[in-house]
């Protein structure tokens, strides 16, 4: 009987161990008896490389009519539904089926909810997120779209798609990351698309240097900051071409310019926001081959696995649209309907301003605005964390907005448009652009959209072209919003809003072409103030201008080949000036075969190509050497740094400037001088990062990640051999890219290419969690199968049916 | 009775039961195998352990060709193991808290017979 106890015993402890959560090596292990389990784990996301068409039937009470959805060859779903609402409710119902995890994920990390599933780990981020009032701004979102309850129920009809689906799942239905993780989906809602836009507003609203521009000019002065840090580029090629009129009379701003304290030196808060860029363009029929439009979009975002975007085909009574959307907010954001097509850029311009706040005392309770003593508004912040006890943080909001926590930060605050409730529900912005047949459709849709900022390019089967600037943005003073401000005058805010009509715009230029790629919105003629510096691009919307004007007859090849370029007009600047300035001197032998390659160079960004690594260490260190007194300071206070077109103007026209001369060094250095102590410091750095020029194979040292979403090793993928620059229309870097490339043809009927790195499914047993990656690698594309009926479908690899009880 | 018969019978048990149930019912029906054959039984520990472990490759084989073992690939690499590796500890684990289970069952009816013919 004793034996028996002890097998029972430990029969038992066995099971139970396999049920445990398990810390290994500081990483917490799932309950491997549930996910090794054949019938319960991980083992059923392995979906069949070659499996059967499977039909489903799903009887729902909410429909208004009856849906189907087509998943073709590629897992792009088609839906073919009655009204808008079942359109909407399908769509939430098929991207939760293939990107739930996605979707709660990313709505974590807006919301700061991350570490309640995941732990400790993600707790700073969260923080940062409650601290910059992201939920607060998905609550006013919400707030704001209730007042419109046409367009509040279509969001409402895809949440309540998503939360079928949800409903539909047992445990062991649940994609994968969930059984890691162990923890279930929760509820999907209105608030939870509205954090899906933050996340966005994130990556392409939140790019700003007032502190980095007040460092700088407290260490150097007003003087040397309009000397090397000019805020607009005499070169530049805006998006809207020079020559445009503006037809508003414009609101009048007073000049006064608000001061911030000369005496700023503070440490950095957060990591530089990011610098995320795009293209898209259209060309009229003039300058195509067969006389159509052809319009072309490649937004440039973080690589992951999946992709942010989620191919679909919407059709109801109203619409036929096709395109990419964002897993968790309804509609389609870029693509084409049956008349016109659309692309999106980011606008780039800053909508994010520090208000320096007057305490009243340490207990920092409430501040001095206009001699008034006014109270700190708190909101507390509770986040709860696995496996420890839930924080709470107290979040200080003044009428500008959230102030800082963290750092010597806390007297700054927050002033961020992406906070305020909207005048819309944003969701209509897109909703009747995926329906809009012409130019005059375009624009009033566009009249409703709020943020992020975003450049919309339009062209459609009539023949139009245009761009528009679209997004509210602030009305600033000159210089307003470069700088801190004082926050404890009410007069330094914004004046006011700019409004729709007045945004730039240009509908059928004489030049026959519309294109952007984040340069600056229009040229100096503009009769508003508005920066982003350093974050318009300076080469990819000059190249992409030049380019389109020279090309005629162009075909869809043609535009290919322009959305895969990797010519780098900074190299093709900036080379030259560099090998001009050694041309005189005696080249010592281990340099030769370096300058050869240089001078070869074609300024392509191609995986074979030795010269772009060299360039790059080489442009790398002439900066460095050039603006030594930058890097000194930045190692304790950041500063923003002169650009790399200013840098190369004054290595160019003015060699002697006083800041080429080298701290520390007896001698007085020109440009020539520390261009060639680069030059000559090149062979010791290429050893050290051991890249061997006798390789004959070993070109670009490039490599491209898609992450995944939640992190998991293996569950990512690293590129190699991968084309493309930050500074070239391919601007592929090592965690950004073209997420999505989309040519359309607006001829007799709408044809078009498109590809992006990744896979409609998200579930990484699939065979389409990342079956277009090397496609969208080697610069190819796929037909979109844009039918008109679920008949015209070639290959159907499941089926889904949604009938009413 | 022949062992194989047994095995069967335990596996056929364990994958009706492991669908709707948790992911250890398994060691149920080995452990009532072992119990009603415990006098039979030579090798009871053996019995439960290759059934399990057949049980699981059953299951886990044809998803895994079927899949072209890209996510088995995937999950390994996770775990920083090779894929064999993760393999036989899908497959393992559970054979053992079989075989534990029929050696429980075995031992308690062993037991239990004994105790009746005192």
């Amino acid at each position: 009987m004793k034996k028996t106890a002890v097998g029972i015993i430990l029969l038992c402890l066995g099971i139970a161990l396999m049920s445990k959560n398990l810390e290994v090596g500081g990483n917490t292990l799932p309950p491997l008896g549930q996910f090794l389990s054949p019938v319960h784990g991980f083992w059923t996301s392995a979906e069949a490389v070659d499996g059967k068409k499977e039909i489903t039937t799903l009887t729902t009470k909410q429909l208004e009519g009856e849906v189907k959805v087509l998943f073709d060859e590629r897992l792009v779903p088609h839906i073919f539904a009655e009204t808008d609402s079942d359109l909407y409710y399908a769509q939430g119902y098929v991207t939760a089926m293939h990107r739930l995890f996605q979707m709660d994920m990313a709505t974590r990390s807006a919301e700061g909810t991350l570490s309640e599933v995941i732990g400790s780990r993600t707790l700073e981020l969260d923080r940062e997120r409650r601290n910059q009032g992201i939920g607060w701004a998905a609550e006013n979102a919400v707030r704001g779209w209730k007042k419109h309850p046409e367009y509040f129920a279509l969001v409402e009809a895809y949440c309540q798609g998503v939360n079928d689906y949800i409903a539909t799942l047992s445990p062991r239905d649940y994609p994968l990351e969930y059984k890691f993780l162990d923890f279930a989906p929760s509820a999907w809602s209105p608030y939870r698309s509205a954090l899906f836009s933050k996340v966005m507003a994130i990556d392409l609203a939140m790019a700003e240097s007032d502190l980095e521009n007040s460092n700088a000019r407290a260490a150097f002065g007003k003087a040397v900051m309009d000397d090397l840090m000019p805020e607009s580029n005499p070169y530049q090629s805006p998006v809207i071409p020079s020559g445009t009129s503006w037809d508003f009379d414009p609101i009048k701003v007073d000049s006064q310019e608000v001061a911030a304290s000369e005496a700023f030196r503070r440490g950095r808060f957060r990591p530089s926001p990011a610098n995320l860029g795009s293209n898209n363009w259209a060309v009229g029929g003039e300058k195509t081959a067969d006389g159509s439009v052809i319009l072309c979009s490649d937004p440039h975002l973080y690589l992951t696995l999946p992709s942010i975007w989620f191919e679909i085909h919407l059709q109801s009574k109203e619409q036929n649209c096709y395109g990419v959307s964002l897993p968790g907010i309804p509609s389609v954001i870029i693509g084409f309907n049956e008349d016109i097509a659309w692309g999106q850029t980011n606008v780039g311009q800053d909508v994010l301003d520090w208000y320096q706040v007057e305490w009243v005392d340490a207990s920092r309770q409430s501040y001095r605005l206009d001699g008034e003593i006014e109270p700190v508004q708190m909101r507390i912040e509770e986040i709860s964390v696995r496996g420890q006890e839930a924080i709470r943080d107290t979040i200080r909001y003044t009428s500008w907005g959230p102030v800082m926590e963290k750092g010597d930060w806390k007297d700054l605050a927050m002033r961020w448009l992406v906070h305020d409730e909207p005048q819309v529900c944003e969701i209509s912005a897109l909703a009747k652009l995926n329906k809009a047949s012409n130019f005059e459709e375009y624009r009033e849709a566009l009249s409703h959209y709020v943020a992020p900022a975003q450049n919309f390019v339009f062209g459609s089967r009539e023949g139009d072209i245009a761009m528009t600037v679209a997004g509210t943005l602030p009305l600033r003073r000159p210089g307003q919003g470069r700088l801190v401000q004082d926050g404890s005058f009410s007069a330094n805010a914004w004046p006011g809003l700019i409004p729709y009509e007045h945004n730039p715009y240009v509908k059928n230029p004489p030049r026959q072409f519309v294109a952007s790629a984040n340069q600056h919105s229009t040229d100096d003629s503009y009769p508003y103030y508005y920066n982003a510096f350093p974050y318009f691009d300076d080469y990819r919307g000059r190249y992409l201008n030049q380019a389109l004007e020279q090309k005629s007859d162009i075909t869809v090849e043609d535009m290919a080949q322009l959305q895969f370029d990797s010519y780098s007009l900074l190299a093709a600047e900036g080379l030259p000036v560099y090998l001009e300035a050694i041309a005189a001197k005696s080249i010592p032998d281990s340099l030769r075969t370096i300058i050869e390659i240089l001078r070869a160079w074609d300024y392509r960004y191609t995986p074979e190509a030795k010269a772009p690594y060299i360039f790059e260490q080489l442009h790398r260190r002439i900066r460095w050497n050039a603006w030594d007194e930058f890097y000194e300071v930045n190692d304790s206070f950041p500063v923003s740094f002169p650009e790399s077109w200013k840098t190369i103007e004054l290595l160019k026209k003015e060699p002697g400037h006083a800041f080429f001369d080298r701290q520390g060094t007896p001698e007085v250095e020109g440009a020539t001088d520390i261009i060639w102590q680069a030059f000559t410091a090149l062979p010791s750095i290429l050893r050290r990062s051991q890249y061997d020029l006798e390789v004959s194979d070993k070109g670009s040292t490039l490599k491209t990640s898609l992450t995944h979403i939640g992190r998991f090793p293996g569950f990512g993928r690293e590129m190699t051999d991968v084309t493309g620059n930050r500074s070239a229309l391919n601007a592929t870097s090592n965690v950004t890219g073209p997420s999505w490339r989309m040519i359309v043809t607006l001829g007799e009927t709408v044809r078009a290419q498109v590809v992006y790195p990744g896979g409609q499914s998200g579930n990484p047993g699939s065979p389409y969690y990342e079956n277009m990656v090397e496609a969208w690698r080697t610069g190819k594309y796929y037909s979109a199968n844009f039918v008109g009926d679920p008949s015209e479908l070639q290959e159907v690899v499941a089926e889904l049916n949604f009938v009413k009880p | 009775m022949k062992s194989w018969i047994l095995a069967a019978i335990i596996i056929v048990g364990a994958s009706w039961l492991m669908l709707p149930w948790v992911w250890w019912i398994f060691a149920l029906p080995a452990l009532a195998v072992g119990f009603a054959f415990a006098a039979k039984l030579r090798y009871p520990f053996l019995l439960g352990l290759c059934a399990v472990a057949v049980l699981h490759l059953m299951l886990v084989l044809p998803q895994s060709y079927a899949n072209d073992h890209m996510l088995l690939d995937r999950v390994s690499q996770m775990f920083d193991i090779p894929g064999w590796g993760l393999l036989a500890i899908t497959v393992i684990v559970p054979a053992l808290l079989g075989g534990l289970a029929s050696w429980s069952g075995a031992s308690l009816g062993k037991a239990i017979r004994k105790e009746k013919v005192k």
